[in-house]
């Protein structure tokens, strides 16, 4: 009987000590993937990993280390594609710099050459040269202007300010050649969503008549607008109209530009979006298939996106779509 | 090129009405590459619904298979594809499906809790304010209104970082108006997160936001059209026109 008892005494205390083992290993388990998982965390982050026990010749402690070392390398990565960066920010730079005095010179030698007299012939080619350095000057300014947003030399910097006014500036550029084709500019700004918000319960800052704040980065805005209103003049008619109407609503303010051209085809509406597209039946002056494509880049920097709407023969309407928030 | 993230071969779904079979999909190839914005256009009734849930893995196909992210569908169990369904997918519904007496806040972070995985506050927030819903994080769904309720239901899907989002009719109880402003808002937030989308919506409008266009009628894909060619690939290389690309093999395609 004696016996009986002390083994089971015996068996008691060694099952008690087997799950209190159990339990201090199954701890332990879990503590060790919840470090793991914290310090893997933080290296997809970005962020440096906890260095505890990394001295300790322990599981914890040998992963640490290792973690450590993505973490550098991932940090060395990083620093190279900076430095990529800066380098392709220098060539753009240095090409943006490099071909501006040639090409003024060109221009300043077809000035001249063009006081002169000319025969007929002459002076015909002469302008052909023209036209195409003008071009060309327009190609490069463009082409800086993209690789500078796509490479990210150039960072969005959005602030709260008016958009009429950002949009008024790009309207002012359009003027001279609005005018020249005698087409009627015009400007609309409407706030439906907040209007119907204020009457309820809604604090909303209100808008005072003829504004529009929102946050937005005013320099690349304008020229995303100012591509629109080139394009829409460009593909209307004499005495047609470029309408530009602001709409803001709950999550995105609209920057619609209408015009009363001559439309584009459902089939090419996508891939006027894409760089150096252009519209079969115009080649004039300048153009060279960028705007509408930088005009994209510039809304999506921004949060935002941008849209057609548009039927042959019945005009264009794009729209520019920028967060509110 | 973008690697595919969803293919599926031959695709069938036939159902038993008493003596009828009805054919929901009759045979479906179709692909998504990744971070692609695909739209699945169909009447009701056309079998989009039912592509869209073999996608998900919420249900199973007659004959033919389903791959995410490279792994066979038919090959899980109903556990490995309850995990496949947290981590890879992210759905939206039409109906919304808020937990109604969860926060807003509470209700996005939801899933990722669920897979018991730590929460990425930076993230959180990076999506609360591109969704514009840093306000309303106290509120409760019912508390929102359509569009902001959906918005809700897009930052839950996004949050746990899936492979693939699933929009089912996600603009169908919306006023065209607050349907064309979500559905921008999840266009860019799908970029912004390089997300894959997979859109149903019978709104041809709504689908016209998408980078390519499917077409299904009576279970089989009738037309593909690229709305968007190159709008995923505008941060190429300077010498690489992606849209071009794109748009021949559109054209190759056809």
């Amino acid at each position: 009987m004696d016996w009986s008892v002390i083994t089971s005494v015996f068996a008691a205390a060694a099952a008690a000590a087997m799950a209190w083992k159990m339990r201090r290993l199954k701890k332990d388990i879990y503590e060790f993937a919840d470090s793991l998982e914290e310090n893997l965390d933080a290296v997809i982050q970005g962020k440096e990993p906890e260095n505890t026990g990394d001295t300790a010749d322990s599981l914890s402690g040998k992963l640490n280390e290792k973690l450590h070392r993505v973490n550098h390398i991932l940090e060395q990565k990083e620093q190279e594609a900076a430095m990529n960066r800066e380098t392709m920010k220098e060539l753009i730079s240095d090409i943006s710099h490099q071909t501006k005095t040639p090409i003024a010179n060109q221009k300043i030698y077809l000035e001249i050459l063009k006081s002169r007299d000319l025969s007929a012939d002459i002076r015909g080619f002469v302008d052909r040269l023209e036209h195409q350095t003008d071009k060309l000057e327009f190609l490069f300014d463009s082409m800086v202007k993209m690789s500078r947003l796509e490479t990210g030399v150039i960072q969005i910097q959005k602030e709260n300010s008016d958009l009429v006014e950002t949009i008024g500036r790009a309207v002012a550029a359009i003027v001279p050649s609005a005018e020249a084709k005698g087409i009627r500019l015009s400007v609309e700004v409407s706030h439906p969503w907040e209007m119907e918000k204020r009457k309820g319960t809604h604090s909303l800052p209100e808008q005072p008549a003829g504004r529009l704040f929102l946050c937005h980065d005013r320099k690349w805005t304008e020229e995303a607008v100012y591509n629109l209103l080139d394009n829409g003049v460009k593909y209307t008619q004499r005495g047609g109209s470029v309408t530009i109407r602001l709409i803001r609503r709950e999550i995105f303010t609209e920057i619609h530009v209408r015009d009363t051209g001559k439309g584009i085809a459902v089939e090419r509406q996508a891939q006027i979006f894409t760089r150096f597209y252009r519209e079969p039946e115009v080649h004039d002056r300048e153009g060279v298939g960028i705007g509408l494509y930088l005009t994209r880049k510039i809304a999506e920097l921004q949060s935002g996106y941008v849209e057609v709407k548009s039927e042959p023969g019945e005009g264009a309407d794009f729209c520019i779509y920028l967060p509110n928030g | 090129m973008n690697k595919l993230i969803v293919k599926t071969e031959g695709l069938k779904k036939y159902y038993r009405l008493g003596k009828n079979t009805v054919k929901a999909l009759d045979g479906v190839d179709f692909s998504v590459k990744e971070k692609e914005f695909v739209a699945i256009i169909g009447r009701s009734g056309s079998g989009k619904s039912t592509l869209l849930h073999m996608i998900g893995g919420l249900d199973s196909p007659t004959e033919g298979e389903v791959y995410v992210d490279g792994k066979k569908l038919s090959s899980m169990n109903r556990e490995q594809l309850a995990v496949f369904r947290r981590r890879k997918a992210g759905f939206i519904f039409q109906n919304y499906n808020l937990i109604p007496d969860m926060n807003v806040y509470d209700n996005i972070v939801l899933p990722v809790e669920l897979d018991g995985k730590r929460i990425d506050q930076k993230f959180v927030k990076e999506i609360l304010e591109l969704l514009q819903l840093e306000e309303k994080l106290d509120a409760l769904p019912g508390m929102l209104s359509g569009g902001q309720q959906q918005r809700v239901a897009i930052a839950r899907a996004v949050a746990a970082k899936p492979s693939i989002i699933l929009a089912d009719e996600p603009t169908g109880n919306l006023d065209t108006v607050s349907g064309h402003e979500v559905m921008g808002l999840l266009k860019v937030a799908a970029k912004r997160f390089q997300q894959t989308v997979i859109l149903i919506t019978h709104d041809n409008d709504i689908a016209q936001m998408a980078d390519r266009i499917v077409h299904i009628e009576d279970g089989k894909i009738v037309g593909t059209y690229n709305e968007c060619p190159g709008q995923k690939d505008c941060g190429g290389n300077l010498g690489h026109n992606a849209g071009r690309e794109k748009a021949g093999e559109q054209h190759a395609g056809e």
